[in-house]
Order: C-alpha cells, then sequence, then structure tokens
C-alpha cells in the first residue's frame, strides 16, 4: 500500500480518536481545544488547499455525525477553512508561534461564527451558542496550537523522511 | 471570449464540490436517505470512539494500578510491622493469661489448704543440677524458715484438666528475700507418706533426674498401680495428708523391700509459682468454722 495513504487514514483516525478522548479529559469548565480544527490548520498550511480541504471535510463530516450539531455545518466550516488556509501553503512559517497563533485564532473565531449563521440560517435558533462558555474555545484552542503543531511536525516527519535525512539520521546514531 | 477567466483551479473545484455536499447534506438533513447516511457513518465510526475511550481508560488505569500497588506495598509493609509487634503483644499476653491461670489455681489450692500459705515466683533452677532446686522469690522477710514445705499445682489430663496439687519440696536456704527450694527428686530429699488406701507407710526420695520412689515398704504391703501417696506427717518438716502422686510401677530392692516408683502430681520441670507452708501454721492446722 502507499504510505502516503497509510499516513492519511492513520492521521486522519489518530486526529479524530484525540479529540473524542482528550475533549472529555483536558477540558477546562467543559470548553476544550478544537483539536480536528488545528490539525487541518496545520496540514493546509503544509500540504496546500486540496489537502487541507479534503482532510477537513473528512474530519468536520466525522464531526458533524457524532455531534447533535446541524448535520453538515462542521463538515462545510471545515472545508471552507482547509481550502483558505491552505492558500497560506508556502506563504507562511508554520513552525513560527506568532504565526500559528494568528491563523488559529482567526480561523477558531471564523469557524464558530460560520456554525452559528448556519444555526441560525437552517434552525431559525441558534442553540448550541446559548452557552456563554463557548466563546472560550477559540482561546483555548489557540493557546493549544504550539504543543498539537510541535506534534503534529514531529508526526508527518515521521512519515516524510527522505531516504537521504534516514540515512544522516543511521550516520547520527 | 477569453474562456480562462472562467478556469478555476483544481483545489477551487474540489472546494466547491465538496462545499455543495455539505450544504446538500446542511439542507437534506431530514430526509430519510441524509438520515440513513448519517446513522450508516455512525455505525462504521462509532467503534473507533468506543476503542480509543477503553485505550484511554485502561492507560488511566496502569497509573491508578501502579499506584495501588506502591501503597498496597507500603500497607504490607506497615502491616508486616503491625503483626510482628501483635505476634509479641499475643505472646506477652498469652504468657500473661498463663500466669494467671497459675496463680488462680495456686489460690484454689490455697484455700483448699488448712494452712498459713505464701506464694511466690520461681526466678531460678539450680545451675549445675536442673531437677535438684530452684530459686523462690520469698525469704526471711516475708516469714519464711528453713524447712518450709513447699507446694505446686498441676492439671490432671486424665481428670478433665481438673487442678491438683502436689508437694515440690522444701526451703533448704534462706535469705532475705529469696530462697533456694531443694525439690522433692533430688537425692536428698526424703519424705515420710503413707498410702491413703491401706495405711500403708514408707518413704519417698528422690533419685535424681525428675525420679522419685516410695522405698522402705513391707514387702508384703497391699500396694496398687495409681495408689494415691500423701504425706503421713512423721519427721515433722510436712504436716500429713499433702499429696505427692501416685504409684506408677511396683518394683523391690536390692534388700528385699517393696519399692515403687512415683508420678509427681507437679511436673518438677516447669515450675512457675509455687506455695510455702509457712512455719507459723505448719504444725497446726488452721480449724475452719472455728
Amino acid at each position: 500500500m502507499n504510505n502516503s495513504i497509510v499516513f492519511w487514514v492513520i492521521t486522519i483516525f489518530i486526529g479524530f480518536a484525540l479529540q473524542i478522548t482528550l475533549s472529555g479529559t483536558i477540558d477546562i469548565v467543559g470548553v476544550f481545544p478544537n483539536i480536528l480544527l488545528l490539525a487541518t490548520i496545520f496540514f493546509s498550511v503544509r500540504g496546500g488547499p486540496v489537502i487541507g480541504e479534503l482532510t477537513g471535510f473528512i474530519w468536520g463530516l466525522f464531526c458533524d455525525i457524532t455531534s447533535l450539531s446541524l448535520f453538515g455545518s462542521q463538515c462545510f466550516m471545515f472545508t471552507i477553512i482547509g481550502y483558505m488556509v491552505g492558500h497560506l501553503h508556502g506563504k507562511i512559517d508554520e513552525r513560527m508561534m506568532t504565526a500559528q497563533i494568528v491563523v488559529v485564532f482567526l480561523m477558531s473565531v471564523f469557524y464558530l461564527l460560520g456554525l452559528l449563521f448556519f444555526e441560525y440560517l437552517f434552525e431559525g435558533i441558534p442553540q448550541r451558542f446559548h452557552i456563554g462558555m463557548t466563546f472560550l474555545q477559540p482561546v483555548y484552542t489557540t493557546l493549544a496550537c504550539p504543543i498539537l503543531f510541535l506534534f503534529l511536525s514531529w508526526w508527518y516527519a515521521l512519515f516524510h523522511r527522505t531516504p537521504g535525512k534516514i540515512r544522516l539520521a543511521g550516520y547520527m546514531q | 471570449m477569453d474562456w480562462e477567466v472562467f478556469r478555476i483551479s483544481r483545489a477551487s473545484a474540489i472546494c466547491i464540490l465538496l462545499l455543495s455536499i455539505a450544504s446538500m447534506l446542511m439542507s437534506l438533513r431530514l430526509t430519510h436517505r441524509v438520515q440513513s447516511f448519517r446513522t450508516l457513518l455512525f455505525y462504521w465510526i462509532s467503534p473507533t470512539a468506543s476503542l480509543t475511550s477503553d485505550a484511554i481508560e485502561q492507560t488511566k488505569s496502569i497509573g491508578n494500578r501502579f499506584s495501588e500497588l506502591v501503597s498496597a506495598h507500603q500497607d504490607n509493609k506497615k502491616l508486616k510491622n503491625e503483626v510482628m509487634s501483635l505476634s509479641l503483644s499475643q505472646a506477652n499476653y498469652q504468657e500473661i493469661a498463663q500466669e494467671n491461670k497459675r496463680l488462680k489455681e495456686l489460690l484454689e489450692l490455697k484455700s483448699s489448704l488448712n494452712f498459713d500459705t505464701t506464694p511466690a515466683q520461681v526466678f531460678g533452677r539450680d545451675t549445675h543440677n536442673w531437677s535438684a532446686a530452684i530459686w523462690i522469690n520469698r525469704g526471711m522477710n516475708d516469714g519464711i524458715d528453713l524447712d518450709c514445705p513447699v507446694l505446686s499445682v498441676a492439671h490432671d489430663e486424665n481428670l478433665a484438666g481438673k487442678v491438683i496439687g502436689g508437694v515440690i519440696g522444701r526451703v533448704l536456704k534462706i535469705g532475705s528475700s529469696s530462697s533456694k527450694v531443694l525439690l522433692i527428686a533430688d537425692p536428698l530429699s526424703s519424705i515420710a507418706v503413707c498410702l491413703p488406701r491401706t495405711g500403708e507407710q514408707g518413704l519417698v526420695q528422690g533419685q535424681g533426674g525428675f525420679l522419685v520412689t516410695l522405698e522402705y515398704m513391707d514387702p508384703s504391703a497391699d500396694i496398687a498401680i495409681n495408689d494415691e501417696v500423701l504425706t503421713s506427717g512423721l519427721g515433722g518438716l510436712f504436716p500429713s495428708g499433702l499429696p505427692i502422686g501416685k504409684i506408677k510401677e511396683i518394683l523391690t530392692s536390692p534388700l528385699g523391700f517393696k519399692r515403687a516408683s512415683l508420678e509427681l502430681n507437679v511436673h518438677l520441670n516447669n515450675l512457675k509459682e509455687v506455695l510455702i507452708l509457712k512455719p507459723s501454721s505448719e504444725i497446726e492446722p488452721k480449724i475452719e468454722n472455728e
């Protein structure tokens, strides 16, 4: 099987699993970082808009299936964020903490506003946003982004070593 | 017409497609097909969630188990120390209980005797000959005199553990607060005795090594195994009627006398507390209900 396909299948499932399990473990007053949004942003910056929108679509669909939000809304928002951030590919350095924080915070707010818009549009009343704590999620997500980006960089490098890098690693050991 | 203006990138095309699908899902979310699609996807995704959740729980429980193991180890250590101290306490308690029992039995014996008595504790034995003498913690200050008879108690297993008393010896040496008692098994010890069943009289003599014999019995004397042996009162040292033991084996001495080996009422090997008959009343027994 192609190494790239293995990487994406594992990444998609691990990302989803992390979102499900960690959300109940690292929450503060019921607010937890949106790990899938962070991952979508990371892979969009790394891989471009196609990678970003595809991963965003799949993770958004998974989120829609498992959550009580408007079905399709998260899928829509993740896809559009993936597409938008994907255009920053090669234009910003995703390893810079400032760049990470700005992009993640803006996209988190955009994501939240998008969901609010769709809920208002389709449901009439944005029920999910009655809890004021929901608006703390962009802050928490932004705070968590340096650690998660570090982890994702390591994870990405694990599957994308060039033969030269592997040889070098072998010599260094 | 320049169609290049309307040309869109691959990324945009995919994005439009995906957004269209997402919009359709939102619009048709209540239709049966979308609901079925959602159910189907949930059916395939839910095991991932439950498996991951289980894995996380297991990982959490490893930490808990480890901390439980550490605390169990500490508890085990603590409990071992407690068990050790408790076993020491228990041994001490058992020793005290035994002592209490012996003292009670001694008290019973004391009340059954018509003499003034003084209880004493054995604190030592003759280092040269274990069965020859014992040291007790009563002396001149307690009104003890030389040749005072000394008794002790024991359980008779044949009589369902009934407490029986018996003469064990006499005071040989006396100090201010301790005395040396010559045991009945010492070869220097001899006591005038009688057999209450037949009235036959003789002399109980120590043979050393806890062996005691009844000597100088008439060859035609009527003695039998298990006959009780009591002090006769002859000789003046021991008052009459004090129990000593029972006939164990009947023999004949080289001089032609009948002799018998005795089974003492009290085992001389494990004496702890004894009763001393005081000299003031050793000759004249107290009269009950005077």
